[in-house]
């Protein structure tokens, strides 16, 4: 068995034991928002944007700041979404896994916390 | 340089080409064009002002669709990029674990979904995925070997439609499958005595 062969079974196994979290917990979405809620993205990590929902106001403010503004709340979704992969698989994967989603472009940074169904902060 | 520093070195080419590789695709009405990397990351949006009057959930459909197509198109550039800088076999090894390539997806889903039926038949205002066209024609443009017959012409009114009609004629031809291993002992059986000859 090569060094492939060998990579693509650690892929594999590491696969399905996402596979079986994510069959538990829900897939792994991230989301964000302007600060007017013109427009909103969900997304999954490494993915293109799932949904977008654009405010009837948004409108008003002309298509070229209004495809401005998608490309920067989607960046901030994709950036929420792979916040939210590595707090959910931080129990399954090595922090050498964990370092290499930071190198393919996943970064843990922080989750955007202003979708909760309250303003007040939860116990940490 | 060895073939696992080669491979270190592919491993390392990936992460850089699907970060570099961006595709860009356009909605069937023309509204909107957006610009994606291979990971999912808009790098820009256009949208024409027309787009706007069509109201705030179609914009964002309209989006949305659109950039799944531009991300599709950016992951198959990189694969494209990948085979051409590796070659076949070493493109087929990271196909083994990050997946078959857009274009290939797509071929599999409609083989085996069968050719279209008439009842099936996209609306005119309904954009449709596959209607969409590639962002980057003059890229990929379809192989045509001189002498080679067209693989499915245009149906006639009044023959039948044969069952193959239905292949997509311009989409790239699949890799074909390699040749199975020949690991049994014909030769061996054909001639039992060769070695006790003289």
């Amino acid at each position: 068995m090569d060094e492939t062969q060998r990579a693509a079974r650690r892929v594999a196994d590491v696969e399905a034991q996402v596979s079986q979290h994510i069959a538990r917990t829900g897939p792994v979405l991230g989301r964000a928002s302007s600060s007017d809620g013109a427009v909103t993205v969900v997304t999954a990590p490494g993915a293109p944007p799932r949904e977008i929902r654009i405010s009837p106001g948004a409108l008003n403010m002309g298509a070229d700041a209004l495809g401005a503004e998608i490309v920067r709340v989607a960046a901030r979704a994709s950036a929420d979404a792979a916040a939210r992969m590595h707090q959910s698989l931080a129990r399954l994967t090595d922090p050498a896994t964990s370092k290499a989603l930071t190198e393919i472009g996943f970064p843990a940074g922080g989750i955007e916390d202003d979708f909760g169904d309250t303003y007040l902060r939860g116990p940490r | 340089m060895s073939v696992q520093e080669e491979r270190i070195s592919a491993a390392d080419r990936l992460t850089d080409v699907l970060a570099r590789v961006v595709g860009t695709a356009t909605h069937p009405s023309g509204l909107v064009t957006v610009t994606a990397s291979a990971v999912g990351a808009l790098k820009a949006v256009r949208i024409q002002p027309a787009a706007l009057g069509q109201g705030p959930d179609a914009v964002g459909g309209m989006v949305t669709e659109t950039a799944g197509l531009a991300v599709d198109a950016a992951v198959q550039t990189s694969y494209n990029e990948l085979a051409k800088s590796l070659g076949d076999s070493m493109a087929m090894a990271i196909e083994d674990f990050a997946g078959p390539s857009p274009f290939a997806r797509r071929a599999e889903a409609e083989q085996h979904a069968g050719p279209p039926t008439p009842g099936s038949a996209p609306q005119p205002g309904s954009a449709p995925r596959g209607g969409l066209r590639p962002p980057e024609p003059s890229s990929r443009p379809t192989p045509t070997i001189p002498g080679d017959p067209p693989r499915a012409a245009p149906p006639q009114p009044g023959r039948p439609t044969p069952p193959w009609a239905g292949q997509r004629t311009g989409a790239p031809r699949s890799r074909p499958a390699p040749p199975p291993e020949d690991d049994d002992d014909d030769d061996f059986f054909a001639d039992p005595f060769r070695g006790q000859r003289r």
